[in-house]
C-alpha cells in the first residue's frame, strides 16, 4: 500500500529526512520510534502534504485503484480523498467552523471524489452519532466550534473520531499520545484499535512504547538522524523503553 | 455640483408643504456653500466622489416609474415572513408590499411633519443632498414598555427600470419609547447591476432603558453608490447591539455616528463585512461619550478578497466630563488576495482621565495550517477559504440574540462566499 524509497525532505532549509526507506501493506500496524529531533513528524508532515515541507530526493509510492502511484505529485486534500489521514500531533482549532460542518464537508468531499452522492444533514447526523462511541465523545462536541476550547485529550479524541468518519486506508499518527492522561490515553487507543482493518494501514508515530502496549504493533522502526536504522517487532520497543535510544544511534 | 443641476426639476414633481419647501431649500444653500467632501478632506481620505461629479443620478422621484412585475417579484422573494416589512423601492413606500397592518398596537409608522430648525439641522453634506431629495421622512414610533418580539425590517429596495442612474433619499426615523424592546432591521438591497445612487438617513432614538438591536445589511448591486449616515442616540440605562453587515456595493460609505448623552447607556457595536472584485467599502463611525459612566464595545470584522478594498475609520470620542466612561474598540481584517487592501484607522480621543480605553486592529490573511488542517481532511481550498472566512465572520452573527435574524443573516453570509475567488500566491 505503501512504498517510501530513499526519501528526502528538507523544511526551511534544513534537511531532516535523509533517505528513509518503508514500506507497509494493509492490514498492518507500524510503529515509528525515535529521539526527539529525529524527523518523525516531518515523516507525516511529507506524506499528508504540508506545504512547508519540501522533498528533495526519492518517492512514495500510494496504492490507488490497484496501483501504485506517485503521492508526492497529490495536493493534500486529492491524498485525503485517496483515503490518506494525519492525525496532528498539534490539533488545530478553527474558529466559526462547528465540527459537525466540518466532518460533513469532509466526509461529503470524498464521496464527491469517489462519484456517490453526498449524504443530507440528517443522514449524516445519525452516521456521525454512532461513530461518537468509538471515542466516547458527547453529541454537543458536534456543535462547538473545531478544537476551540477543547482540553489536550478532547483534541486528541476528535482526531480519531475525524479518523472514524473518513475511514482512511492509510492512518498516520503524529504522537497521539502526547499530553494524554492514562484514562484519555486508553479511550483513544481502545478507538484505533476498533479502526483497524484488514484493508488499512497504521503508522503510529511515538517517542515513548507507552502507546504501544495498548496498540499492539506489528513492526517497530526506529528513525535517527532521518533515516530508518533498525527494524523489529514488539520486543524492539520493550528493547527501547529499558535502554533507550543511545546504544542505536551511536 | 451635478447632483444639484436637477433641483428646480424635482420641485415641480414635488408637492410638498411650504415648510418642507423651506427646508429644501436650506438643505440647497448647505450643499452649495459646503460643496461634496473630497481627498483632502480627513475622512474622506480614502474615499473618492469622482463617480459623482463625472455622472448624472436623477432624483428617482423625476420619472417616477412604477416597479415592474420582475422587480416586484424580486422584492417578493427577498422578504423574510419572520420579520414585520415595511419596503421602499426606489425611496417610495410601498404599502402594497409592507405589511404595515401587521405592527403591533403601540406602534405608529406615520410621515413626520415637523422639520425643526433647531439644532445644526445638517449632519453633513450627504444630510443635506438626502433633506433636499427625499421623498418623505417617515417615523416609527414605539410607546414606552412595548416589547415587541417580531423583528422590523425596512427593506430599501432600488433599480433601474429604464433611463439614467437615480437617486434615491430614504429617510427614516425610529424613536423607541421608555423600557420598549424590539429588534430593527435596516436593509438595503438593488436589482443586480442596477447603477444607483443611495443616500440614506436613518436616526435612531432610544428612550430611557430602552432594549434595541439594529442591523443594518447594505447588500447590493454591484455598481451601485450608497452613502448611509445612521445616528443613534441612547436614552438612560438604555442598550443597544448594534451590527453592520456589508456585502457592499461599487462604492460603499457607512457612517455610524452614536452618541451617548445619557447615565447609564451602553452599545455593542459591531460590523461584519466582505467585499470581492473592485469594490471600496469605507465604513466611518464616531462614538461620541459626552457623559460619564456609558460603556460601548465595538468589533468591525472583514474579509477582502480580489482587488477590493476597505477603510475602518473609527474615531472614539471621551469628553472631559465623561469619567469613568468604558470603551474597547477591535478591527480585524482578512486580506484573501496580493491585491486586496485594508486600511484601519482607530482614533482615540480621551480628554477625561479616569477612562477605560483600548483599541486595536489587525490585518492579516488566512492562517495557513488552519487551511492544511481543512486540506488534509479532503477539504480543498476553493471549498476551504469561504468556510475559513465564514468562520471569521460568524462570530458577529452569532452575538444577535434573535434566532430568526440570526438564520437569516447566516444564510446571507453563506451565499456571499458562493464563487470566491482565493489568491494564495
Amino acid at each position: 500500500m505503501l512504498e517510501i524509497k530513499n526519501l528526502h525532505a528538507k523544511v526551511d532549509e534544513k534537511e531532516i529526512l535523509k533517505g528513509l526507506n518503508l514500506s507497509a501493506k494493509a492490514g498492518e500496524v507500524h510503529a515509528i520510534m525515535g529521539p526527539n529531533g529525529s524527523g518523525k513528524s516531518t515523516l507525516s508532515k511529507v506524506l499528508a502534504g504540508h506545504p512547508a515541507y519540501e522533498v528533495t530526493e526519492g518517492e512514495v509510492l500510494y496504492e490507488i485503484n490497484f496501483q501504485m502511484k506517485n503521492l508526492l505529485e497529490l495536493t493534500p486534500d486529492e491524498r485525503a480523498k485517496e483515503g490518506v489521514f494525519l492525525a496532528f500531533q498539534y490539533p488545530i482549532e478553527v474558529p466559526g467552523i462547528s465540527n459537525i460542518s466540518f466532518l460533513q464537508t469532509a466526509f461529503n468531499s470524498i464521496l464527491e471524489h469517489q462519484g456517490s452522492e453526498p449524504l443530507t444533514d440528517e443522514e449524516f447526523r445519525s452516521f456521525v452519532e454512532e461513530k461518537l462511541k468509538i471515542v466516547s465523545m458527547k453529541k454537543d462536541f458536534l456543535e462547538r466550534p473545531v478544537n476551540v476550547g477543547f482540553s489536550g485529550g478532547e483534541k486528541k479524541r476528535n482526531e480519531i473520531l475525524q479518523m472514524a468518519v473518513l475511514a482512511p486506508r492509510l492512518a498516520l499518527l503524529d504522537e497521539t499520545d502526547s499530553g494524554l492522561d492514562i484514562d484519555a490515553l486508553r479511550i483513544v487507543s481502545e478507538g484505533v484499535n476498533k479502526l483497524r482493518r484488514e484493508d488499512n494501514a497504521i503508522v503510529l508515530v511515538t517517542h515513548y512504547q507507552r502507546l504501544l502496549q495498548y496498540i499492539k504493533p506489528d513492526f517497530v522502526h526506529v528513525l535517527a538522524n532521518g533515516k530508518i536504522i533498525e527494524t523489529g517487532d514488539y520486543k524492539l520497543a520493550e528493547t527501547l523503553e529499558q535502554r533507550g535510544y543511545d546504544w542505536l544511534v551511536n | 455640483m451635478n447632483l444639484l443641476n436637477q433641483f428646480d426639476k424635482f420641485l415641480k414633481h414635488s408637492h410638498q408643504s411650504s415648510e418642507v419647501l423651506e427646508f429644501r431649500s436650506r438643505a440647497v444653500d448647505f450643499l452649495k456653500t459646503h460643496g461634496l467632501p473630497t481627498r483632502k478632506d480627513d475622512d474622506w481620505k480614502y474615499t473618492s466622489l469622482k463617480i459623482l461629479s463625472d455622472e448624472t443620478f436623477l432624483p428617482a422621484q423625476i420619472d417616477n416609474l412604477q416597479a415592474s412585475h420582475e422587480t416586484l417579484q424580486n422584492i417578493r422573494n427577498r422578504l423574510n415572513p419572520e420579520f414585520i416589512n415595511i419596503i421602499f423601492h426606489n425611496g417610495v413606500l410601498n404599502k402594497t408590499l409592507s405589511s404595515l397592518e401587521e405592527l403591533p398596537g403601540g406602534v405608529q409608522f406615520v410621515e413626520q411633519k415637523n422639520h425643526q430648525r433647531d439644532r445644526a439641522e445638517f449632519e453633513d453634506s450627504f444630510a443635506a443632498l438626502n433633506a433636499a431629495y427625499f421623498e418623505k421622512q417617515y417615523i416609527l414610533e414605539v410607546e414606552p414598555d412595548i416589547s415587541i418580539k417580531r423583528p422590523i425590517q425596512f427593506l430599501f429596495f432600488s433599480s433601474l427600470e429604464q433611463g439614467p442612474a437615480i437617486l434615491v433619499s430614504p429617510n427614516v426615523t425610529v424613536s423607541v419609547g421608555a423600557r420598549a424592546s424590539l429588534s430593527i432591521i435596516e436593509t438595503y438591497e438593488g436589482q443586480d447591476e442596477a447603477r444607483y445612487f443611495v443616500n440614506s438617513q436613518f436616526d435612531l432614538k432610544v428612550g430611557e432603558s430602552g432594549k434595541v438591536s439594529h442591523i443594518r445589511v447594505q447588500s447590493e448591486s454591484k455598481r451601485a453608490i450608497n452613502i448611509g449616515l445612521t445616528r443613534v442616540f441612547l436614552g438612560e440605562n438604555s442598550s443597544l447591539h448594534t451590527l453592520a453587515y456589508s456585502t457592499g456595493s461599487l462604492l460603499a460609505r457607512y457612517n455610524l455616528r452614536l452618541t451617548l448623552k445619557c447615565l447609564g447607556a451602553s452599545a455593542i457595536v459591531d460590523g461584519a463585512y466582505i467585499v470581492r472584485g473592485a469594490q471600496h467599502l469605507d465604513n466611518v463611525t464616531v462614538i461620541d461619550h459626552a457623559i460619564g459612566g456609558c460603556s460601548t464595545s465595538q468589533h468591525y470584522k472583514g474579509v477582502v478578497a480580489d482587488r477590493a478594498r476597505t477603510i475602518f475609520n473609527g474615531k472614539v470620542i471621551i469628553q472631559k466630563h465623561a469619567q469613568k466612561a468604558n470603551s474597547q474598540q477591535l478591527n480585524n481584517n482578512l486580506l484573501l488576495s496580493r491585491e486586496a487592501e485594508a486600511d484601519s484607522r482607530p482614533q482615540l480621543e480621551i480628554y477625561a482621565d479616569d477612562v477605560k480605553a483600548s483599541h486595536g486592529s489587525t490585518i492579516g490573511q488566512l492562517n495557513r495550517e488552519e487551511l492544511f488542517y481543512l486540506e488534509s481532511r479532503a477539504i480543498s481550498p476553493d471549498l476551504a477559504v469561504p468556510m475559513m472566512s465564514l468562520g471569521y465572520l460568524s462570530e458577529l452573527i452569532y452575538k444577535i440574540e434573535d434566532e430568526q435574524i440570526q438564520k437569516w443573516l447566516l444564510k446571507k453570509l453563506h451565499d456571499a462566499f458562493v464563487g470566491l475567488k482565493v489568491d494564495l500566491k
